[in-house]
């Protein structure tokens, strides 16, 4: 994309702090307090694990690849920031965000063949493709049609030059990119200090044979050095990771923000944990059920 | 102490702003449309508070199976991202009832409607002026990488201070500057399309805009299109060949790759007219660079930043001055005013052509009537609308 993040609609109307999107989210479930206390749903990092394995499901056969993917799921997020979730019905949403996704990043897809994936996968009843073409338009107004994403990926691929990333590294700094959709990061952070935040994980985790999840104590240890980024750097033990701890001193990069990140990250992989694809499930059908929303 | 503020009085509106869906009100019926074609239509709307001027540009929403049109998203998408003096600014996109409408800053002028104007005339330098600033435009454009792929008279507007900007992405994309790709090669209103997409070219750039804005740059010089075509591919390729003569395989090595090559392969030789129709009409620089830019092969027009440099806008007296005159215009000239104009006109000539039948009977004077003919280039025009394609 040509223009600029820092001109960009997602910075000016789409990133906020933790405070406004408590607020935010407030507001909106106040609004319906009854179907919340009514349908209690998983933590929220949770729903967005289920809502990615369903995405990802409706997106392998049409070989979708990632950047859709990830916009889509920041469309979700956005959406729901705004729309109480329990008034809608999550299959017709997330369907229809992959669906916008694609027409935005130049993978048009066929509106029939997302409708017949998203059946697919929901085994659900809405099997109209007017459904999808009013939920978009839906989404777009909630969005202000500000539809233009940043994301991370290719402020990665600038790092990876810079510091000769190995290709696991990189690799696992892509995964860890992918993982930060699951939060609210997107809507947290800039684009780049979340790239920065994955690869310095990446570089001090070390992609190690057991992968992700990462481990807590590794984690630890990633925070302790971030710390001392900001402190004079410590004798050369480490070579390479002291290398990345002098660049993000000397950076202007806003470190609490990197901390904040490699925090949410870590908490995340903690919840990831009680993870259980049939809760979800199941609590998200109750109300879709209950209202007929899937009609 | 605090003192308190004194709120603003509530504003008041009048019944026909209050009765309006939006805070754009427009005009009811057709008699706010400013623009209409393939898209959809454009109206001219106001903000019922601040009263600032705006055009309303409908997206069409009716029969699209495949929900919201992947054009309009991309017209979003690129205008978002584009902020520039010379491009038309997106303010914002407006969903009333069940209609979606983009909305633009208003300006009152189209390049078309302005040189069509029955008494208004460009200076020399006023005529310099909008032509950089067009090519200011497109070089931005160029730079980051967007290709307008319908820059035509009609889609180029101009503010009552002479400010220019490019309008209508709706056939625009990003393309990939290191990379060549295919693209459709459906594009661009046919009379400013260059001669290696009429022969079916789906790997370009650039190039193909620095062509159709060539094509503008000699309306702007001399009021009238140099290729008005009939709307087909064969006949456009002909009208190009009969100013510039037709291509040799030293001008443009590259023409035997193109796909429709052998299929619309000239039947005589032709030589360039275009010395002998333009020379004189046109100053020695401007001349030049018109050349520079009508050329064959892609691989040798100038880009817009090169066309920035020619001696036409860095030496040649007189320099380029805003058109401020504008001001003082009455109303406003688009495309749209200046084909209903002339759809009055044509009516008042036929009806002259009558009474001058009527009276030539009396009379033998039969000049009036070669006079009072309609222009014919123009009407082909309106064929040539229908022929840009959405792809």
């Amino acid at each position: 994309m040509a223009a600029s993040y820092w001109e960009s609609t997602q910075r000016k109307y789409w990133t906020f702090t933790k405070q406004q999107l408590t607020l935010e989210r407030k507001k909106v479930e106040e609004a319906e307090r009854n179907l919340v206390t009514m349908y209690p749903l998983p933590d929220r990092r949770l729903l967005s694990i289920y809502f990615y394995h369903q995405l990802s499901k409706m997106a392998r056969p049409l070989g979708i690849r990632q950047q859709p993917l990830a916009t889509a799921q920041v469309y979700v997020r956005r959406f729901y920031t705004k729309v109480e979730i329990r008034r809608t019905n999550p299959a017709l949403v997330l369907a229809t965000a992959l669906y916008l996704a694609c027409k935005m990043e130049e993978y048009p897809q066929h509106i029939r063949m997302i409708l017949a994936e998203a059946r697919h996968c929901w085994d659900t009843s809405f099997n109209d493709i007017s459904k999808i073409g009013e939920c978009e338009f839906t989404l777009i107004s909630e969005m202000n049609s500000q539809l233009i994403l940043h994301h991370p990926y290719r402020s990665l691929a600038e790092l990876q030059t810079q510091f000769q990333l190995t290709q696991e590294e990189n690799a696992l700094a892509w995964s860890i990119i992918n993982d930060h959709y699951l939060t609210d990061l997107p809507l947290l952070h800039a684009p780049h200090v979340v790239a920065i935040t994955a690869m310095f994980l990446a570089v001090v985790l070390k992609p190690t044979q057991s992968g992700l999840p990462v481990h807590a104590a590794g984690a630890t240890n990633a925070l302790q050095a971030l710390g001392n980024a900001r402190n004079s750097p410590t004798q050369g033990a480490q070579n390479r990771v002291q290398k990345l701890v002098d660049w993000l001193a000397e950076s202007s990069v806003d470190m609490e923000a990197v901390v904040e990140c490699t925090q949410e990250l870590i908490s995340l992989y903690e919840v990831w944990e009680s993870y259980n694809d049939k809760t979800c499930k199941d609590q998200i059908a109750k109300f879709v059920k209950a209202r007929g929303l899937d009609k | 102490m605090v003192k308190r503020k004194r709120p603003k009085p509530r504003p008041t509106l009048s019944a026909d702003f209050k009765a309006s869906d939006s805070v754009y009100y427009r005009k009811p019926g057709n008699e706010s449309v400013v623009g209409s074609g393939t898209y959809g239509k454009v109206f001219k709307g106001v903000h019922v508070y601040t009263k600032d001027m705006v055009a309303l540009k409908k997206i069409r929403m009716e029969g699209e199976r495949d929900g919201f049109p992947v054009t309009a998203i991309r017209e979003i998408k690129l205008l978002q991202s584009l902020n520039h003096v010379n491009i038309v600014k997106l303010q914002e996109v407006m969903v009333e009832k069940n209609d979606c409408f983009m909305v633009f800053e208003y300006l009152s002028h189209d390049l078309t409607g302005l040189l069509n104007h029955p008494t208004f005339k460009l200076e020399v330098a006023h005529k310099k002026d909008l032509a950089k600033q067009l090519f200011e435009g497109l070089d931005y454009l160029h730079r980051k990488g967007v290709l307008h792929r319908d820059i035509k008279a009609a889609n180029i507007l101009v503010s009552n201070t002479g400010q220019l900007k490019l309008a209508d992405f709706g056939l625009a994309r990003f393309y990939a500057k290191r990379k060549k790709l295919d693209y459709t090669n459906r594009v661009i209103t046919i009379w400013y399309r260059s001669p290696e997409l009429l022969l079916g070219e789906t790997i370009y750039g650039p190039e193909v805009d620095i062509w159709s804005a060539a094509c503008v740059l000699v309306e702007i010089f001399t009021k009238h299109a140099i290729f008005p075509g009939d709307g087909g591919e064969i006949n456009q390729l002909d009208k190009i060949y009969n100013v510039l003569g037709t291509p040799t395989m030293e001008d443009w090595p590259g023409i035997r790759d193109m796909n429709w090559f052998e299929l619309l392969r000239p039947t005589e030789k032709k030589l360039s007219t275009f010395a002998e129709k333009y020379k004189e009409r046109v100053t020695p620089a401007a001349f030049e660079l018109l050349s520079a830019m009508f050329q064959f092969d892609p691989v040798n027009r100038p880009s817009a930043a090169d066309v920035l440099e020619h001696p036409y806008f860095t030496t040649e007296q007189p320099e380029a001055k805003r058109a401020e005159a504008l001001k003082e215009l009455e109303g406003d000239w688009h495309e749209f005013e200046s084909k209903a104009l002339r759809k009055e006109k044509e009516k008042q000539d036929k009806e002259a052509r009558r009474q001058a039948r009527e009276e030539s009977q009396k009379k033998d004077g039969e000049k009036r009537r070669a006079e009072a003919a309609p222009d014919p280039e123009r009407e082909a025009k309106r064929v040539r609308s229908g022929g840009t394609s959405q792809a």
